[in-house]
């Protein structure tokens, strides 16, 4: 059998998946570079001249920042909080349970609490606090709003991930040396949940800049992010390479803004094995 | 008798480091050979080259007389206990036991039979159904060895089995292992670095140190006979003084004494001679600077094994000497002693 | 927990104060969506002036939808059976490289990850124009699969790497060849892993939306799919029960991991396989 003379040939049907996609990407990217069939810039140029353009991709990064600074105030707590937690089983299941329940459902959910005739502004308009239905939809706020939703729970396992393994001997020895919870949480806990940190900032800020479906149905297509815009040029606008470049602009500028975060963990992970 | 094993210029090398260097030696069938040695000395390097888990970068090993390079190590007819005894957590007492057998396809009944004596043979008889988490430390033991043995290997190979078990467990888990290997007269080789556990169950001890092999001989030849300093010095508590031939004796400018010369070495020679604590006798001297002399830094009370560390009185050189009960009670430090030498071996290297 | 109130200091307290808010909050859209889904209405209110279960059966009955139901569930189980296999072999693979390769392997393995949604929809959907099988079973398969590789991968390889590499010697000396020691030795003691793989990718391929809208079509498409494509052009609460009943089928999936093999796996980045073995 040939695997058992070299098992590293086992790697080979995975790396076949990835490389087709792979293929895919670069396919497209080419399709952008090359629309109609020759070599132009045109799509790209247009990208840096024209202002809506610039405005998708501005408005996507802002709404995955505001996502991911969400994340973290919210989601912290909540891992913090797990991690000391007696009945872990129990606090996971309530935690991933709505993880993992379709991105459709959850921001349809979100979509009867934030609508204009939705749960929320009919309370206050009966209540008399607004006259009029306050837009929480189809705007950026629905859609940050349903993000971090769908995302937080990330977060949490990530940071979680960290929590778990930190030693409780740490904290009880800042509190013998005479640090108050704070001063310990400060210099203690925080610090060494960093990298938790670090890692759910990544994934939930990469994720925000690439959704699709929440951008859409609680963002409508005026004010687009480049998921929604990505689908806007498929399938309504048959603009196939320009979609292709969304996407190729897309994956540069998350990268390059993970880099500062990728950057700082392996500074962060020297200092504490040297 | 032909040899079971024979290993021939063995040599293994992990890069530029040379783990194993140019190994030669026999083993012989149905004896208890240990391979002893200090941490990183190439003992289990070697080990596992026999058991085909390392390839060789040099030489031969052949079982039976056949060239094992061409078998690969599931095919051998050589068992191994790890060091962390690697049961399977997921199996019985009997499922592990069995394996070796339900990999050859043995009919139940047969596998039930030899299973079940063998656990007989290592005492867990009704364990069967037990899971391995749930056994001590000294069962998992005897389950490892019981699953090793019952496949009726040529040669079993031990890679410091004992190690985790507590001193108690330990003295009388050898005790069991020699038992063992005499019954069932399967040839065993184990690793060690416990050289008090190589004399006790061995017929005969491998030294190892960097690669080499410095002696390979019986318990007694190894501790009464070293053939180096290394061997000396290792095994058993030595003291090593350099010693210059003249007129057919040794001289030991340390202690101011000679000792006789029954090798008729060449004059001028310098060797070194090993001198066991427990040979190195001490008579009460007046005069601590008088030649011959030593003074006592420091007594240690342990009962039999009652031990007084001296200073040589001329060049300063630590001796220490193995003192009865009745003596230490009539020392005192700093002390001046005469030094006299009952037993001796000199190291021509 | 309330004994335990008077214990925590100031810091815990607060943090448990949001984090409870928080865990109130994340199942509360989907309370709502219940709400709604009882309603008897044609058109999508809330509160729904008239209850029904009308809209269930509704959706029971429908082939479309069914069909749609049952695309989506044999695709996942395909998906979960494939994705987990070839993250198996990979990560037998990787065990015995040496790590700077093993790296480069892990990277490519975890790339998806790093993908936004939006490049790997064009970018898998050009895979499937190129080899024209778009809006089919095996152009979708191709894409969860590349999808769900990630999370398949982690908890296998997590579990490869916590088991004790001697048995697998131990196997050898007994006279087992590797494939027989693979198979009676490594793969029981993997248990954890693999079922969090096939249920973690089934899952995944299950709910998939962002990327499978781009590679549907008329004649074949997944049942979240057809939900949203239903949400954005008709409102009537259908799409209400179809929700509640994938959350059902959700927390029932859920529940069931947390049963055999428990949820830790998928938090902790080192398991306690051992645990798991010994039946806790």
């Amino acid at each position: 059998m040939l695997w058992m003379a070299n098992p590293r040939l086992l790697a080979i049907p995975q790396l076949g998946f990835i490389g087709l996609f792979l293929y895919g990407f670069l396919a497209i990217a080419w399709s952008s570079f090359f629309p109609d069939g020759v070599f132009s810039l045109d799509i790209y140029a247009s990208f840096i001249s024209e202002k809506t353009y610039q405005d998708i991709l501005l408005r996507t990064i802002q709404v995955s920042l505001w996502t991911s600074a969400f994340c973290v105030l919210l989601g912290y707590p909540l891992a913090y909080f797990l991690a000391r937690a007696r009945n872990t089983e129990l606090m996971l299941l309530i935690l991933i349970s709505p993880w993992l329940v379709s991105i459709v459902v959850r921001t349809f959910g979100w979509m009867l609490i934030l609508g204009n005739v939705g749960v929320i502004n009919k309370s206050i308009l009966a209540l008399g606090i607004v006259e009029l239905p306050v837009r929480m939809m189809f705007n950026t706020t629905g859609v940050i709003i349903g993000l971090v939703h769908v995302l937080l729970p990330l977060m949490v396992v990530c940071i979680l991930s960290v929590l778990v393994k930190a030693d409780r001997a740490l904290e009880e020895a800042a509190g013998s040396l005479g640090a108050t919870p704070l001063q310990t949480f400060v210099r203690v806990i925080w610090p060494i949940s960093l990298p938790g940190v670090y890692n759910g900032v990544l994934l939930v800020f990469l994720v925000a800049m690439g959704a699709i479906v929440t951008p859409i149905l609680l963002g409508g297509f005026r004010q687009t992010m480049v998921g929604s815009q990505v689908f806007q040029e498929v399938f309504m606008l048959f603009n196939f390479p320009r979609a292709a470049a969304y996407a190729v602009v897309l994956l540069i500028v998350s990268f390059v803004m993970v880099i500062p975060i990728l950057l700082h963990d392996r500074h962060l992970r020297r200092k504490r094995s040297s | 008798m032909k040899p079971i094993l024979t290993a021939d210029r063995v040599e293994k090398s992990f890069g530029n480091l040379r783990a194993v260097n140019n190994l030669s030696f026999d083993v012989a069938d149905g004896e208890f050979l240990t391979f002893l040695g200090p941490s990183g000395c190439g003992k289990t390097t070697m080990l596992r080259m026999i058991a085909g888990f390392e390839d060789l970068t040099g030489g031969r090993l052949l079982l039976d007389g056949e060239d094992l390079s061409r078998i690969s190590a599931f095919r051998r007819p050589v068992g191994m206990v790890f060091q962390n005894l690697a049961l399977f957590p997921h199996m019985s007492v009997f499922e592990n036991v069995a394996f070796g057998l339900a990999v050859k396809r043995q009919a139940r009944d047969v596998i039930s039979k030899r299973v079940g004596e063998m656990l007989g043979l290592v005492d867990l008889a009704d364990y069967g159904a037990r899971m391995v988490h749930q056994l001590s430390g000294g069962q998992r033991q005897r389950v490892a060895l019981a699953r090793s043995l019952v496949t009726e290997p040529r040669i079993l190979l031990l890679d410091e089995p004992l190690g985790a078990l507590d001193l108690k467990l330990r003295r009388q888990l050898q005790l069991e292992l020699r038992a063992l290997q005499k019954r069932t007269g399967t040839t065993f080789i184990f690793v060690t670095h416990d050289q008090e556990e190589a004399m006790c169950m061995s017929d005969r001890i491998a030294v190892f140190n960097a690669g080499q092999i410095e002696q390979i001989a019986s318990p007694g030849d190894i501790y009464t006979r070293p053939a180096t300093a290394f061997v000396a010095d290792f095994v058993g508590e030595s003291n090593l003084l350099p010693g210059r031939v003249r007129a057919g004796r040794i001289e030991l400018d340390d202690i101011g004494t000679s000792v006789p010369d029954t090798e008729g070495r060449t004059e001028g020679d310098e060797v070194q001679v090993a001198i066991r604590s427990e040979n190195v006798g001490l008579s009460p001297s007046d005069d601590a600077s008088a030649s011959g002399a030593a003074r006592i830094e420091m007594l240690e009370y342990a009962g039999l094994h009652s031990k007084a560390h001296l200073t040589a009185a001329r060049t300063g050189k630590r001796l220490t000497a193995i003192v009865s009960p009745a003596e230490a009670v009539g020392l005192r430090v700093g002390q001046g002693m005469r030094v006299e030498i009952k037993e001796f071996v000199v190291l021509d290297r | 927990m309330a004994g335990t109130w008077g214990k925590m200091n100031s810091i815990d307290r607060s943090m448990a104060t949001i984090a409870v808010i928080v865990l109130f909050l994340l199942p509360a859209p989907l309370f709502f969506v219940a709400w709604v889904s009882f309603s008897g209405e044609q058109f999508l209110r809330i509160p729904p002036r008239d209850y029904s279960m009308r809209w269930y059966i509704e959706f029971l009955s429908s082939p479309k939808w069914m069909y749609s139901l049952a695309v989506s569930t044999i695709l996942g189980l395909v998906v979960a059976v494939v994705t987990t296999a070839t993250a198996l072999f990979a990560a037998l693979a990787a065990e015995r490289m040496r790590s700077g390769t093993r790296g480069m392997l892990e990277f490519f393995i975890m790339l998806p990850l790093l993908f936004p949604a939006a490049a790997m929809a064009i970018a898998l959907r050009a895979v499937n124009d190129q080899l024209d099988i778009n809006a089919t079973f095996i152009g979708v398969m191709i894409a969860h699969v590349v999808i769900c590789g990630p999370f398949a991968y982690r908890p296998i390889s997590v579990n490869l790497q916590a088991l004790d590499p001697s048995t697998r010697e131990a196997a050898m000396s007994l006279g087992a060849s590797p494939l027989y020691a693979l198979w009676r030795v490594i793969l029981p003691q993997m248990k954890p892993g693999l079922i969090t793989s096939l249920w973690f990718s089934f899952i995944i391929s299950f709910d998939e939306v962002n990327v499978t809208m781009f590679l549907v079509g008329i004649n074949f498409t997944t049942l979240p799919v057809q939900t949203y494509a239903h949400l954005a052009d008709s409102g009537d609460p259908i799409v209400a029960a179809i929700s509640v009943f994938l959350i059902v089928i959700t927390l029932l999936l859920v529940i069931l991991l947390q049963r055999t093999v428990g949820l830790r796996m998928l938090v902790n980045s080192e398991s306690r396989v051992s645990e798991i073995q010994q039946g806790k």
